[in-house]
């Protein structure tokens, strides 16, 4: 929780404020936007305009949520942004035809430790194939580790509507894996 | 195969988060340097709708009026005749014996 005084020196444009921001939130940042999109170098540029749409629009930030969750707003809306471009991209282009399947099941997740890397990569694949919301919200649960409560927070809706999508999520997962190892 | 389907179901089902991945090195350096850069001057939205067709207009108005000078020095140049030029074209119509009746085709 951000205290007001290190919010105003942000609207001021300090850079010492800019500089904390930075070090103390660009970790989850990083690894929020890279769940969505499922490509580091792609995940670290989207990151980047997560924090100069960040310090650009502090000024229009008037502490209806915590400033962390107005980011995360802000990270996933970019990250939504990127991956629906993509899609249009790739429904216009021959790639289109199954290129681009192959190179999603050979993303592997940075933070997954090496022996679960070929489970985590058949994973994440099942994960992108998830409908907007339960992705949403299984990202920022299994890879960020955030309550419901938060997450309800930041998606605009209830602990109640989470704990469905999260419910939903996970059976559509198992469904997606077991139809891969089938 | 069984078994890192069943893995994989593990991971699915725990509560516990999966992974946590760190920020790039220098990404914090690299966003402080962007921030820094000077800011890119962005076209306004109106600059399309007002300046392009405007500009179009112009190049427009500019031939048509061109075309206008170039129709008005011509028709200036061939109503330029003199009386004396009128008289002459006269005489040769008398010396070739042309006469508006007798230049019918038909009688």
């Amino acid at each position: 929780m951000y205290e007001p005084d290190f919010i105003a020196a942000l609207q001021r444009g300090e850079s010492a404020a800019y500089q904390r921001l930075l070090n103390e939130t660009q970790d989850w940042v990083f690894n929020t936007v890279l769940g969505i999109v499922q490509d580091a170098t792609a995940a670290e540029d989207l990151a980047q305009e997560v924090y100069i749409q960040v310090f650009k629009s502090i000024g229009k930030f008037r502490g209806d949520a915590r400033l962390t969750t107005w980011m995360y707003r802000i990270a996933i809306q970019k990250a939504l942004e990127w991956v629906r471009k993509q899609k249009r991209a790739r429904f216009w282009s021959l790639d289109g035809f199954g290129g681009n399947e192959q190179a999603a099941i050979h993303f592997h997740h940075p933070g997954v430790q090496a022996e679960e890397k070929e489970q985590a990569a058949v994973l994440f694949r099942a994960v992108k194939a998830l409908p907007e919301q339960q992705r949403i919200a299984w990202i920022l649960i299994k890879t960020e580790g955030l309550p419901y409560a938060t997450v309800a927070e930041i998606m605009h809706t209830t602990v109640k509507s989470v704990e469905a999508l999260m419910h939903r999520a996970k059976a559509n997962l198992k469904k997606k894996i077991q139809s891969y190892y089938k | 195969m069984e078994q890192n389907f069943t893995s994989i179901e593990k991971m699915v089902d725990d509560e516990s988060p999966i992974s946590r991945a760190t920020a790039p090195a220098f990404f914090a350096e690299k966003v402080m340097r962007r921030l820094q850069q000077p800011k890119e001057t962005v076209t306004p939205w109106y600059h399309w709708i007002f300046f392009k067709p405007a500009l179009v207009s112009a190049t427009l108005l500019i031939f048509f009026l061109i075309n206008c000078w170039i129709i008005k020095s011509s028709f200036h140049s061939s109503s330029n005749f003199s009386a004396e030029n009128t008289s002459q074209l006269q005489d040769l119509s008398v010396d070739l014996n042309i006469t508006s009746e007798n230049n019918l085709p038909y009688k």
